[in-house]
């Protein structure tokens, strides 16, 4: 009995600690018989091995477990069967009762509880290929009979693919321009989210899943975009190009800041769409309210008529510092190409401290950002020019741009005048080029520096067969006009109340003028120009703007000519007029500050209130002070109210406060001014814009008769006075193709040249100006539009032979009536523009086509007089003229 | 920046110019009533007198009323900022002596003068008045014009011709003397192309072929200074 009792105590020490450490292979049901093995050792008793937790065992032989028992512990790998019926990813387990032998070998093996016949014979295989570390009991090695579970498991399911994803990037831009389009929605389907581009136009997806998916670009401006998709893309970059809508070319066209009275903002891609202006933006202009017809001849030929001032009381800026000259000679075309110009900013009155030494306008050019996504070229000829222009970003911070220009119209317009009857065989018409070059640098959002250099050159010469019938002495003339300068500003806002900038120009500037051989002009003036400006937003209610400007002009003048006609004189032939020669260099500086404030203590409602300082130092000395004020209120969410008043005050030309041939303690002159404004929204389609403005003018220049008691007595001085009463209208319609505008100004200019004289009507007092401005977009790239302008003639003082003057061989005229007492013929054109454009990937191929002055309308430009004044000899407009035009634009 | 201010009003003065010399007219055909030119010629014995000389065309009586200042044009006619006084024709209605020394006006005056403006005028309405600068710092300077040729010989001894253009030459009193000067020429019949030339050259007669007699006027000029003249009888 003693080794049938140690087996089963041993049998029952090994079963437990073999169901503790293999708890889950814990046999439950009964042993069932298997074949022995050969070699087996003697029989013993089976004792199924307890489940976890089961102390049957321990507690049926308490006296034995003094005993140390060692059981038996796997020693080769743990196995697991495959049994292909059980499926992929099948697992069943099978109970195997087997002998562990003192040698660690297992033997008679059989199987317990089964599987299937073919999954149970690879488990006795397995079961007979265990290899165990043998049982002990004490320190003696003994065979001992387990039973033992071995898994089985069916083939292996496949691995599931890995899920996969990928990004997507791209950048939304414009066919054909590539103008990168920010604030666009961008939206993923069938996921649905959605992403905005940003400033550079651009947008991401991340983290994709595989797939087909839509991106879509809702229409807004342009046409709705769908691109198919699989992702992940083999080029995860998209460049998604928009096809703009066929909208009108003057949506969104003239806008008033808030707080300006009368000021109006253009973007010059829009203004070069108009009719007339044969694609020069700037000569927008021509059809804003206030501004009068620009003569194309005669005294204010090609220059810009405000509000019943002199063309030379408006004053030209560009990007806020101020510029000799915007325009070519006759106004023909803008001195910067299209692709430097940003927006026109002009300001027909009541404009802020912030400009000054003007009582027109102010008409300010603000300089466009050169692109920084990739290089672009323009090409453009038509049939006044070509011109060229190319950018390219430069590192990360720069971008730079150069581009020129050249006329031809010397070579055409001369055939066209003559075919036209219009006499001017003779005229060697004007000659222009201009230069632009442009840097950028944005180190920062906070930091701009903007940096251009541009220079013109007009020439314009006349050379007679014969001597002039009306000025023998005259054998032709020549006239040149030219500029070269260089500026910077730099903007800088350190933080979000507070914004600096600093200005800079500087160049050199010159006129020739030859009258036949003994009548000439020269002048060179090189300005340098500083100007500071600050703006400091001290709450939500009140900010504070301010600067100075610091200006000194050296020049040189060499003069033998008479002193120029001034407004309101009658003219006579040069030969007959005192001749003056001067030749004389010197410096001029110019010291100036402005501050206001801007107070708007409820939403809507605010008051503009500053002043200006001027100081004038060398032969002109003066100071003047000039308070302004505006007030602003926004009476409901489509009616605007403004008011303005204050003052403007202007230095006299050079030549009147010239120690040589002018009189150089004259004073400034200055302008009073009252202006009203309404703005009326009509629905969202329709706005019209009133105002009314008045001008009360004091210490105007004025000629001072001659008297040869007096010879010192000063040719000029400050009696004149003068009047402006008017009213102007802006009415816009925008529709979705079609768009309008109508500007129509009623006004009266009138000045006092001598105390107790009566006033008489202003050289450029047109009573009324009506402009109409409208386009309609036909789809498919075409663009069609018209420009209408009508406008009261100028007054001119009517004459009449005076006298032969045998000494020099002219006709000297008298005049035949009070002074500007009838007026040319009222003006008349139709401009009409047909447009249309070629949308490439990369590029834009535009061509238009122009009919400037579509009715043939014969208009006076100026008064002209047979030789010996015996008859009226009109100076005529162009006539009909088509303006062909093509545009390349990478 | 410094305002350029003459390129405006200069600007459309040139393009006046411009266009007056282009406008089609025929200013070399005369009609009678004209002043055509004056001079003056100062007294070699006396610098202090101006002979004072007018070329007419079928004007009989002038009147000749001098300024101290340029005549002024206005709506009412021709005034005079200055005190004038009227010169007197001697021998002929076409002749008067300007004598500075007996100029009839204020002292404050004629200290400051530097010029007479000499007005002459015809006694009928269609006459276009005239004015000479007499200057009282520099003496006239008349070219020396001595003659004319017609198609190259003397006019007395041209013997006419049937062809409808004549070639009309001034003759100087130097090869020098042409240097500076406009000449430009009239005639009663035809027209003359070109109607004015500068120094040495000559210009073509054009007639319709009707005309029988007509007269020539060459007048030479240093502008501002002076003027000479020639008259010429021409029978076709």
């Amino acid at each position: 009995m003693r080794p049938l009792f140690t087996l089963l105590t041993v049998v029952a020490l090994m079963s437990l600690s073999t169901g503790l450490s293999l708890a889950q292979e814990a046999p439950d049901e009964p042993a069932q018989q298997t074949a022995k093995p050969e070699g087996a050792p003697s029989p013993s008793k089976e004792v199924p091995a307890p489940a976890p937790g089961d102390k049957g065992a321990s507690e049926e032989a308490p006296s034995e477990q003094a005993q140390r028992v060692t059981p038996p512990k796997l020693a080769s790998e743990r196995p697991v069967v495959r049994c292909p019926s059980l499926g992929e990813g099948g697992a069943a387990k099978a109970k195997v009762s087997m002998l562990i032998r003192e040698t660690g070998e297992t033997d008679e093996v059989m199987i317990v509880t089964g599987i299937d016949a073919a999954c149970d014979a690879e488990v006795l295989a397995a079961a007979n290929a265990l290899v165990f570390t043998p049982a002990q009991l004490g320190d003696a090695i003994v065979a001992v009979k387990i039973r033992w579970t071995i898994r089985a498991e069916g083939p292996p399911k496949p691995e599931p693919p890995p899920i996969q994803t990928g990004d997507i990037e791209g950048v939304v831009q414009e066919l054909g321009t590539r103008t990168r389009l920010p604030g666009l929605v961008v939206r993923l389907l069938p996921s649905g989210v959605e992403v905005v581009t940003d400033a550079e136009g651009r947008f991401a997806f991340e983290s994709v899943p595989e797939g087909k998916v839509t991106i879509v670009v809702p229409s807004y401006d342009h046409e709705e975009l769908r691109t198919k998709l699989d992702v992940p893309l083999e080029d995860p970059k998209l460049v998604l190009r928009l096809t703009p809508l066929p909208r009108s070319r003057y949506r969104i066209t003239v806008e008033r800041p808030k707080s300006d009275v009368s000021r109006v903002i253009v973007s010059a891609k829009v203004a070069s769409e108009i009719p007339g202006g044969a694609g020069d933006p700037v000569r927008v202009i021509e059809v804003m309210p206030g501004v009068g017809h620009v003569s194309g001849a005669g005294p204010g030929a090609g220059q810009i008529i405000v509000r019943g001032s002199a063309p030379e009381d408006t004053k030209y800026f560009i990007d806020g510092l101020p510029s000799p000259q915007l325009y070519h000679f006759g106004n023909i075309y803008s001195i910067l190409q299209e692709v430097y110009i940003g927006e026109i900013d002009f300001r027909t009155g009541g404009f802020s401290t912030e400009y000054g030494n003007a009582t027109g306008g102010i008409l300010n050019l603000t300089l466009a950002p050169i692109p920084t996504d990739d290089v672009h070229f323009r090409a453009d000829v038509n049939t006044y020019h070509t011109s060229v222009a190319a950018s390219t970003p430069v590192g990360d911070e720069w971008a730079i741009s150069g581009g020129v220009r050249r006329s031809y119209i010397d070579a055409i317009l001369p055939a066209i005048l003559e075919s036209s009857g219009a006499g001017a065989n003779l005229v060697a018409a004007p000659v222009y080029y201009d230069y632009q070059f442009r840097a950028d640098h944005n180190p920062s959002p906070r930091s701009r520096l903007k940096l251009l250099a541009y220079g013109t050159d007009d020439g314009f010469s006349v050379e007679f067969a014969e001597p002039s019938a009306s000025d023998p002495s005259t054998t032709g003339f020549g006239i040149n006009q030219l500029a070269h300068m260089i500026q910077g500003s730099w903007s800088y806002i350190p933080s979000n109340d507070l914004s600096l900038r600093l200005g800079l120009v500087s160049g050199y500037q010159g006129l020739r003028l030859q009258i036949g051989e003994d009548r000439s002009f020269k002048l060179r003036v090189c300005p340098l120009v500083l100007r500071a400006d600050a703006d400091r937003r001290l709450s939500s209610k009140l900010r504070v703007r301010g600067g100075i400007l610091g200006a000194i002009r050296s020049f040189g003048v060499k003069l033998e000519l008479p002193r120029p006609v001034k407004e309101g004189q009658t003219d006579s032939p040069t030969a007959v007029r005192e001749q003056f020669s001067v030749d004389s260099d010197g410096f001029e500086e110019q010291a100036e500050g402005w501050a206001e404030v801007r107070w708007e203590p409820t939403n809507g409602f605010g008051v503009i209130a500053g002043a200006r300082l001027n100081k004038w130092f060398g032969d002109f000395q003066d100071f003047t002070v000039e308070p302004r004020g505006t007030v602003f209120w926004q009476a409901s969410e489509g009616t605007r109210l403004t008011a303005g008043a204050g003052l403007n005050t202007q230095r006299p030309f050079y030549d009147e406060t010239s120690p040589d041939i002018g009189n150089p303690n004259l004073i400034s002159e200055r302008s009073t001014y009252g202006v009203l404004g309404l703005k009326q929204q009509l629905g969202e389609m329709f706005a019209i814009d009133v105002q009314l403005f008045a001008k009360l003018l004091d210490d105007l220049v004025s000629p001072v008769a001659f008297d040869p008691a007096q010879p010192e007595a000063v040719p000029y001085d400050n009696a004149g006075e003068g009047t402006v009463y008017g009213g102007e209208i802006l009415a816009r319609l925008a529709m979705e193709r079609f768009n309008a505008w109508l500007s129509y100004t009623l006004s009266e200019s009138k000045r006092t040249d001598r105390p107790g004289e009566p006033a008489r009507p202003f050289s450029y007092d047109q009573t009324h100006v009506l402009s109409f401005v409208a386009s309609y977009a036909l789809g498919s790239g075409w663009n069609s539009g018209v420009r209408m302008r009508y406008s009261t003639g100028n007054p001119y003082t009517p004459l009449t032979i005076g006298y032969y003057d045998s000494t020099s061989d002219v006709y000297v005229p008298r005049p035949a009536g009070p002074p500007l007492s009838d007026r040319i013929e009222d003006f008349f054109a139709l401009d009409v523009r047909v447009s249309k454009e070629f949308r490439y990937e990369d590029w834009l191929l535009k061509v238009y086509l122009e009919i400037n002055n579509a009715t043939n309308q014969q208009n006076v430009e100026n008064v002209g007089y047979r030789y010996d004044y015996s008859e009226r000899q009109d100076i005529n407009g162009l006539p009909l003229v088509p303006s062909f035009g093509i545009q390349g634009v990478y | 920046m410094k305002r350029l201010s003459l390129t405006a009003p200069l600007l459309g003065a040139l393009m006046i110019l411009s266009a007056g010399c282009s406008m089609d007219f025929e200013p070399s055909l005369v009609e009678e009533g004209t002043i055509l030119a004056l001079r003056a010629t100062q007294d070699e014995a006396n610098d202090q007198q101006f002979e004072l000389e007018a070329l007419t065309v079928g004007v009989d009586a002038l009147t000749w009323t001098a300024c101290g200042a340029p005549w002024v044009g206005t709506e009412n006619g021709l005034e005079c900022v200055t005190p004038t006084w009227t010169l007197t024709p001697s021998e002929s209605e076409h002749k008067a002596t300007l004598d500075l020394g007996a100029v009839p006006i204020p002292d404050e005056y004629k200290d400051l003068l530097e010029s007479v403006y000499v007005l002459v005028d015809g006694d009928g309405d269609e006459v276009v008045p005239a004015v000479l600068s007499v200057s009282l710092t520099a003496a006239p300077n008349n070219p020396e014009l001595v003659g004319v040729l017609l198609d190259g010989v003397a006019p007395d001894e041209w013997a006419g011709t049937n062809e409808t253009e004549i070639e009309v030459a001034p003759v100087w009193s130097s090869d020098e003397a042409s240097e500076g000067t406009t000449t430009s020429f009239y005639t009663t019949a035809g027209a003359m192309d070109p109607w004015r030339i500068t120094e040495d050259g000559s210009t073509m007669l054009t007639l319709e072929g009707e005309e029988t007699n007509l007269t020539l006027y060459v007048i030479s000029r240093f502008l501002g200074e002076g003027a000479t003249w020639t008259k010429v009888e021409v029978s076709l």
